[in-house]
């Protein structure tokens, strides 16, 4: 069957951004979210005839990320911690609170579990209900809110703290 | 959760350039496409040879030979000499580069060389008259089969008819037609003596007979079949090989350009199977 490429690459342009920065929570490394992100575009495309005539192509991309993401993960070389420690503490103040923030927030998401993170990626950065994260995960809704209310709780403590730091450091600025 | 929500999008926020080559995945899936598309055929092509091929092959006559798959056309006795394969003693020649009106068949040689020369034998036992014998000229190989000649890409067979005591030559060359082929009799020996023939499904043949005062004939049938394959037909009374002392060359060719036809028509004899 002929592939409509010209389809898919509108299809994939519109859409690289936001799955390129899905997949960095995911990983924590733009240049593994870009591998991750490739791959799943191949995938994507071997089957893109099927998939462009589906109602939601992009569960379907979400899904396959994902697949890949985890696949990626079980690999060898990607066993050792990316993150030895978390910093307990913004690692400095002024022109690189921004950085901290993000290395605390994806520091705090490598330490939960995949499928957690998963979830919490779907539901607060890709604003899926917990019905359609449930189908894209191959899980039940009420797994999803488990494991959401899990992984919140323990990222809890250092997360409410958050927004202090950076008020401080804002006011001390 | 709207302040979770804020922390994501403040990690994304600054994102390098992709590094993602749409254009490059686009071109590897059209490479892979391509290269399964051609595996799948040549699976396909092997898997139908193998089928045919190896149970005749497990069921080996004796030591030295190999069988030959069965033919349609009731060929079953049919085995292949183990025949010596001369080393060059030079450079070889440049293979011959052309192109042809149709894609150059992926069918191996070993398994080209047996299947020819099971159509060819077949062909023989119904074209030859019965009072002919036909030998081939391979040392301690009485049946003719066909070689592979590398450099130009075609199957080539000579044998011996005799009668009586008397010797004419066949030679049977199958090659794939050339993309500039024309049914013009440009390769045929005399080519101010020629005729065309169309065969219909079968392609078209160009007859030609050529003679020399001192008494030597020879007959040449070239047929273009439609499927791109050509197959050539000549019997002379020029002997080749070693025929012993006693031989005698034959007053005419032993076959008529009508039998020479029949020869090059036999079904087995093409390129793609």
């Amino acid at each position: 069957m002929p592939v409509d490429v010209e389809g898919y690459r509108d299809y994939v342009g519109a859409r690289l951004e936001s799955l390129r920065r899905t997949a960095y929570l995911l990983c924590g490394d733009w240049h593994t979210a870009d591998d991750l992100v490739s791959t799943a575009l191949i995938k994507l495309l071997r089957h893109w005839p099927r998939v462009s005539a589906m109602d939601n192509p992009d569960a379907y991309v979400r899904r396959t990320l994902l697949r890949v993401w985890l696949d990626e993960r079980r690999r060898p070389w990607r066993r050792e911690a990316a993150w030895a420690e978390v910093p307990d503490q913004p690692l400095a103040a002024g022109a690189t609170e921004g950085a901290a923030d993000r290395l605390t927030i994806l520091a705090l998401l490598a330490e939960l579990p995949p499928r957690r993170r998963a979830v919490l990626v779907l539901r607060y950065f890709c604003d899926l209900s917990v019905e359609e994260t449930a189908r894209e995960l191959g899980c039940t809704a009420g797994t999803v809110k488990s494991q959401s209310a899990r992984a919140i709780e323990a990222l809890r403590g250092r997360l409410v703290d958050l927004p202090t730091r950076i008020e401080e450091v804002r006011t001390d600025g | 959760m709207d302040e979770l929500t804020r922390h994501f999008r403040d990690a994304v926020a600054g994102s390098p350039p992709s590094r993602v080559d749409l254009d490059g995945l686009i071109t590897a899936d059209r490479q892979r496409r391509r290269h399964r598309a051609l595996t799948l055929a040549g699976t396909g092509v092997a898997a139908a040879v193998a089928a045919v091929a190896v149970p005749t092959l497990v069921a080996a006559p004796g030591p030295g030979e190999m069988a030959l798959p069965p033919m349609s056309s009731g060929s079953g006795d049919a085995s292949l000499c183990a025949a010596p394969i001369p080393l060059p003693s030079g450079p070889e020649p440049p293979l011959a580069t052309y192109d042809t009106v149709r894609v150059r068949p992926t069918e191996p040689w070993e398994v080209g060389v047996p299947r020819l020369t099971a159509a060819l034998r077949a062909a023989l036992a119904t074209t030859v008259p019965t009072n002919l014998t036909v030998t081939g000229t391979v040392p301690e190989c009485d049946r003719p089969q066909f070689a592979y000649q590398p450099p130009y890409r075609q199957y080539e067979t000579i044998a011996t008819l005799s009668r009586d005591g008397r010797h004419s030559h066949l030679k049977v060359a199958v090659s794939p037609t050339g993309a500039e082929a024309q049914a013009d009799c440009a390769e045929a020996p005399d080519h101010r003596n020629c005729e065309v023939w169309g065969l219909g499904d079968d392609g078209v043949a160009m007859l030609s007979t050529s003679t020399d005062p001192a008494g030597g004939t020879l007959r040449w049938v070239q047929l273009m079949r439609v499927d791109g394959t050509s197959v050539t037909v000549t019997a002379g009374n020029l002997l080749y090989g070693d025929r012993g002392p006693g031989a005698r060359a034959a007053r005419e060719a032993l076959l008529t350009s009508q039998e020479l036809v029949e020869l090059a028509r036999a079904p087995g004899l093409t390129l793609y199977p």
